[in-house]
């Protein structure tokens, strides 16, 4: 089991980072424009796409994507992680893409990120709309606080006001949401594993699951919940590093 | 020998202890059996053309082995043979790769790789197909299977499997025992109905225990959804306002559509079924014990003659429960001394017509009166790309060719393969080996011509190796 598990575990740790980067690196300043132009376009764009990105079924949103984005107008790698010309080539030791890099197989690698992009989007879209839509609320409650007020007065210029004060006081709670949400995406990845036949641990938790393996299923669990302990540790020590109270 | 396949040869005779005196090779190329019982000639040849057992380079698998296995654990993941493609690399739930043996005795086959990836989604197939990313899908589901309908790049290929869908109904449970009942309850599956929608393709109406294409099988179809005469049956059987029943199916696909279609026909009739969804272990384990009242499932020849499904649904030599052996009849309760010394006779019968003759005698039998009503035969559909020429499935799961494939143009591709557990691990096929196999350190091995190429490709990076682009589609 443990070795079925190191197998699949790396697939979906790739998948479910990928995911969590485009959610933070896109959600984050999504819901920081959100919230200063509150009430106006770019808001309601947001807490629209944040509406439509949560509720859709990954399972259409996947098919629809593939058929979009890799049939229709080639833009991306179809399902699975390596194009079949690559199939057997690399050995795998940690990630696929870490290994073409460690490789120096930048061909395979580049191929491996074609492949991943979108599954890592439809994903991260989920990671996205939570993201965007938590730090909109906690920049909206920041905005209000006296001390962006002063700074304002003091003529600090707006991008630091919002940038460095106001989002810098956000990222304490962020990073917890963040950390939740990369965890939230390791058990939801089983549906997007299965369009894109990524083989991945929520795929190998799925189908033992209808082969009435328990151990299997047990393990994976296991494990999925060793990931949630250990990043709700590493948030709480990030918290020391964010936060100067908490050095205290 | 000892292992649970092992039986369709023990039958003639054949054990551990014994398999080194009835079997010999008389020259390289004339092996001796004996068999130590009273069997018709066809029916012998029939249980050696099962895939269950393979000649393999003694010295290879001798030098993996564990425990006293011979090197069976070894084989599970690796190759010692000379077929017609060596297995590369076997990742269970993800890829399979099959490398040509050049030095195939019958000539190299024609394409140098095949890779199957296991793709669990039929639409994603589909897409897979269409694109041109794979060559092949082995499982579309009936709506995608429509949907390539009009593609001129794909072509959708039908063949028949050795393998029936039917009804169990339990003879422990009184209301199921009666005769009248049973013969009502064939007239309550709407057979057309459904090969004609959520089915079609995939499944055609069969109602005898052995499939049609295939000598010995009935054709006939003598029932039809007919609720009217269902009715009557079981007025006659005292149960006018029908009764309540459990049926056991597996969320396997088509058993809970196929038992949500009885359902609503039976309940015309006025029996409620109760559909208890399971994971397809825990039904099977279920009707081992014979703790089912109804239960909808298949069954897959072993091997290519109608013994192989006269044995377990007309013979049941011990109906106790602590009966060693359990055939299907066994596990519906059906006690039946006449049917076993019939069907004991036909696999001795010396003349093949007369044989034949006897098993359709037989599979009258169970169409009219017996605890099973069979109701589908399966069909494969593979879909390919136009180009794509000369695969070959057999009527078994493990029969899978990739000898005659041709392919136009260079194109490199895969084989799409879904999550069906039957055919999730590597085709067993592959590892049907001989014992003239060359070991994988001869230069003429085409392994070793296939590490050198991924070494070169991986290290050096030099132009015009085996391997060819993805790009190059085309």
């Amino acid at each position: 089991m443990l070795a079925d598990i190191a197998r699949f575990f790396p697939a979906t740790v790739g998948l479910a980072t990928a995911a969590t980067l485009l959610g933070v690196l896109l959600g984050v300043p999504a819901g920081v424009l959100a919230a200063v132009h509150r009430d106006r376009w770019p808001d309601h764009l947001v807490r629209v796409l944040g509406l439509v990105g949560y509720p859709v079924p990954v399972f259409w949103l996947g098919l629809m994507g593939l058929v979009l984005f890799y049939t229709k107008l080639g833009w991306v790698e179809g399902p699975g992680r390596l194009g079949v010309a690559f199939e057997d080539l690399l050995e795998p030791t940690t990630g696929l893409l870490l290994d073409a890099a460690l490789a120096g197989e930048w061909e395979i690698f580049a191929n491996a990120l074609a492949h991943l992009i979108l599954p890592a989007s439809i994903l991260g879209c989920f990671s996205l709309a939570y993201i965007s839509r938590t730090t909109r609320s906690f920049m909206l409650a920041e905005l209000r606080l006296e001390y962006v007020t002063i700074a304002r007065v003091k003529g600090v210029p707006e991008w630091r006001v919002v940038w460095r004060h106001a989002l810098g006081s956000c990222l304490v709670p962020l990073v917890t949401v963040a950390a939740l949400s990369y965890g939230s995406l390791l058990e939801s990845a089983l549906l997007t594993e299965t369009v894109f036949a990524w083989p991945g641990l929520g795929r190998y938790i799925t189908e033992s699951l209808f082969d009435a393996d328990t151990n299997m299923v047990l393990g994976g669990t296991i494990v999925v919940g060793c990931v949630f302990i250990g990043l709700d540790l590493f948030s709480d020590l990030l918290y020391r590093l964010l936060d100067p109270e908490a050095r205290t | 020998m000892n292992k649970s396949p092992g039986f369709i040869l023990t039958q003639l005779g054949l054990d551990k202890d014994k398999v080194e005196k009835l079997v010999k090779a008389l020259d390289p190329k004339t092996l001796q059996i004996a068999i130590t019982d009273d069997f018709g000639s066809s029916f012998v040849l029939s249980t050696l053309s099962a895939n269950i057992a393979s000649i393999v380079e003694t010295n290879v698998v001798l030098q993996h082995e564990k425990d006293g296995d011979l090197g069976n654990g070894w084989l599970e993941t690796n190759y010692a043979g000379s077929r017609a493609f060596v297995l590369r690399s076997w990742k269970p739930n993800e890829s399979d790769v099959l490398e040509a043996n050049l030095t195939f005795w019958r000539g190299a086959p024609s394409i140098k790789r095949v890779v199957i990836r296991h793709v669990p989604e039929p639409a994603t197939q589909r897409l897979l197909l269409e694109k041109g990313d794979v060559d092949m899908a082995r499982n579309l589901s009936a709506d995608q299977i429509a949907g390539l309908a009009g593609n001129k790049d794909t072509v959708v290929e039908s063949s028949p499997k050795a393998e029936v869908y039917y009804d169990g109904l339990n003879q422990k449970h009184e209301r199921l025992r009666n005769p009248k009942v049973r013969q009502a309850l064939r007239w309550l599956v709407d057979y057309q109905g459904t090969t004609e929608s959520f089915l079609e393709g995939r499944f055609k109406v069969h109602q005898a225990f052995w499939p049609s294409g295939f000598a010995g099988s009935s054709t006939e179809t003598p029932f039809r959804l007919d609720v009217a005469k269902a009715k009557a049956l079981l007025a006659e059987a005292s149960y006018p306002n029908g009764f309540e029943v459990s049926l056991d199916a597996s969320n396997f696909y088509p058993s809970i559509d196929v038992a949500q279609s009885v359902q609503a026909t039976m309940a015309q009739s006025g029996i409620e079924v109760n559909i208890v969804p399971g994971e397809q272990k825990q039904v099977i384990t279920k009707y081992r014990v014979r703790n089912h009242p109804m239960v909808f499932l298949y069954r897959s020849a072993d091997y290519l003659d109608p013994h192989s499904n006269a044995d377990t649904f007309t013979r049941n030599p011990d109906n106790s429960d602590k009966a060693k052996s359990r055939p299907l009849a066994w596990r519906n309760g059906r006690e039946i001394p006449q049917f076993t010394e019939k069907t004991d006779a036909a696999a001795r019968e010396r003349d093949p017509a007369k044989r034949l003759q006897m098993y359709l005698e037989l599979q009258k039998i169970v169409q009219e009166n017996s605890p099973f009503v069979i109701v589908f035969q399966v069909q494969d559909q593979p879909a390919r790309r136009a180009n794509v020429k000369g695969f070959v499935t057999g009527p078994f799961a493990d029969q899978i060719f990739y000898l005659l494939v041709q392919k136009r143009g260079s194109r490199d591709r895969g084989l799409a393969q879904p999550g069906s557990p039957i055919l999730a691990g590597p085709d067993p096929g592959i590892r049907a080996v001989a014992c003239d196999a060359p070991r994988a350190s001869d230069p003429r091995h085409p392994r070793a011509h296939f590490l050198r190429a991924a070494r070169g490709r991986l290290r050096d990076r030099p132009g015009g190796t085996d391997r060819p682009r993805p790009r190059d589609r085309g």
